[in-house]
């Protein structure tokens, strides 16, 4: 049988030798993979059995990179019912978003992909390599934004103690000044009480007498 | 096995909507190690009277294809009704060497059916919502507005309480 192998794919008995599989990423064809965007995988099938198949489910997930029985990320399965005939080529495309939250760095890839041919199911992974996750290039981050909001709110922290230093000097001139003005009113209004009595002589020579010694 | 191998991709750019243009590309990648020939396919989904032609083929032909590029064409069309439409496996067939007289047939099996949203829909889930923004910041300056004017009116008829 010709079977087309890709990667480490093991060729197993007959009928899963009778299909052949080869795939792109038509979008990421040097395997760099941005976390939180949109990764497709066309893939393309042979049916090189006697019979027709039909293909059922394609399915993927993240693992370990140098384990792969270590799991990641399972990626939704997509469901597909597609029927091809003997000696015929079908080409699908699935679809999976890696977690924006994935470190940037290699990850395993496994994609699988479920057929069957009336009987029996079978499933054969056709991508079991490591890709790269790299870092989303966005021009705006929300990281970013919080973290200069959060120094925003440090300087503003900063400039509110320094100001609210220099209103108390103030403040306390203003008191001392108030206090002046008050007690020579006070002194013009006794003085010119007691000037305008005309009652008598000798109550006015007292109280100008006490009034002084109240001033001093 | 050796050989060209060829990877057809119908591919709905965006979503459906009515009245809205609707790019569509056929890309065909070869994955192979050598050159296919004589490619050449014909898809029929979209040339009924649901859908209005606006530019571009639903048809290709090409004499060769060097392996790892890719060729591709485009269809522009307008959905006239939103629904559900099935979407037909477009067959591509092409000869994996140049003296074969067999020819070989590849599918692009991406899309079973489509939905395509009615343009209320689309408003409804796309819109900026200038409209309720506008109404929103309008109420919330009179609801400032009024009682200001009231503070206002005070602080200048009245002193310490008493209206002058």
């Amino acid at each position: 049988d010709d079977v087309e192998i890709t990667d480490d794919e093991v060729v197993q008995a007959t009928p899963t030798s009778d299909v052949s599989f080869s795939y792109i990423f038509p979008d990421n064809q040097d395997k760099n993979f941005a976390a939180g965007s949109v990764v497709e995988v066309l893939v393309g099938f042979t049916n090189n059995a006697d019979k027709a198949l039909n293909i059922t489910h394609i399915f993927a997930s993240l693992n370990h990179p140098q384990d792969f029985s270590v799991f990641i990320q399972n990626y939704t399965r997509g469901d597909f019912g597609i029927a091809v005939e003997k000696g015929h080529h079908a080409t699908l495309a699935y679809r999976f978003v890696p977690s924006e939250y994935l470190e940037p760095r290699e990850f395993g890839l496994l994609i699988s992909l479920e057929y069957q041919d009336g009987a029996q199911n079978f499933t054969q992974t056709f991508f079991n390599s490591t890709i790269n996750i790299t870092e989303k290039e966005t021009s705006f981050d929300m990281d970013s934004f919080f973290l200069i909001l959060l120094g925003l709110g440090f300087v503003g922290g900063i400039g509110y103690i320094v100001y609210g230093k220099m209103p108390k000097q103030k403040k306390v001139r203003t008191v001392s000044k108030v206090n002046k003005n008050a007690v020579r009113v006070e002194t013009e209004d006794e003085t010119a009480e007691w000037l305008s009595g005309t009652s008598a002589a000798s109550s006015k020579v007292k109280s100008v007498q006490k009034v002084v010694k109240k001033n001093k | 096995e050796n050989g060209a191998e060829l990877l057809f991709h119908k591919k709905i750019v965006e979503g459906p909507v009515v009245g809205k243009e609707l790019p569509i590309q056929f890309i065909i990648y070869n994955v192979g190690s050598e050159p296919a020939y004589d490619i050449s396919f014909i898809d029929n989904d979209f040339s009924n009277a649901e859908f209005e032609f606006v530019s571009g083929s639903s048809e290709g032909k090409w004499e060769t294809l060097a392996p790892n590029s890719q060729v591709q064409t485009n269809l522009t069309v307008i959905p006239k009704k939103s629904g559900i439409y099935s979407l037909t496996s477009t067959v591509l067939n092409y000869r994996k060497t140049q003296t074969s007289s067999e020819f070989t047939v590849s599918s692009a099996a991406s899309y079973s059916g489509m939905y395509v949203e009615s343009q209320a829909d689309y408003e409804k889930r796309t819109s900026l919502l200038i409209k309720e923004w506008i109404t929103f910041f309008v109420l919330c300056a009179g609801a400032i507005a009024l009682p200001y004017s009231i503070s206002t009116y005070y602080k200048k008829n009245y002193e310490n309480g008493i209206k002058k």
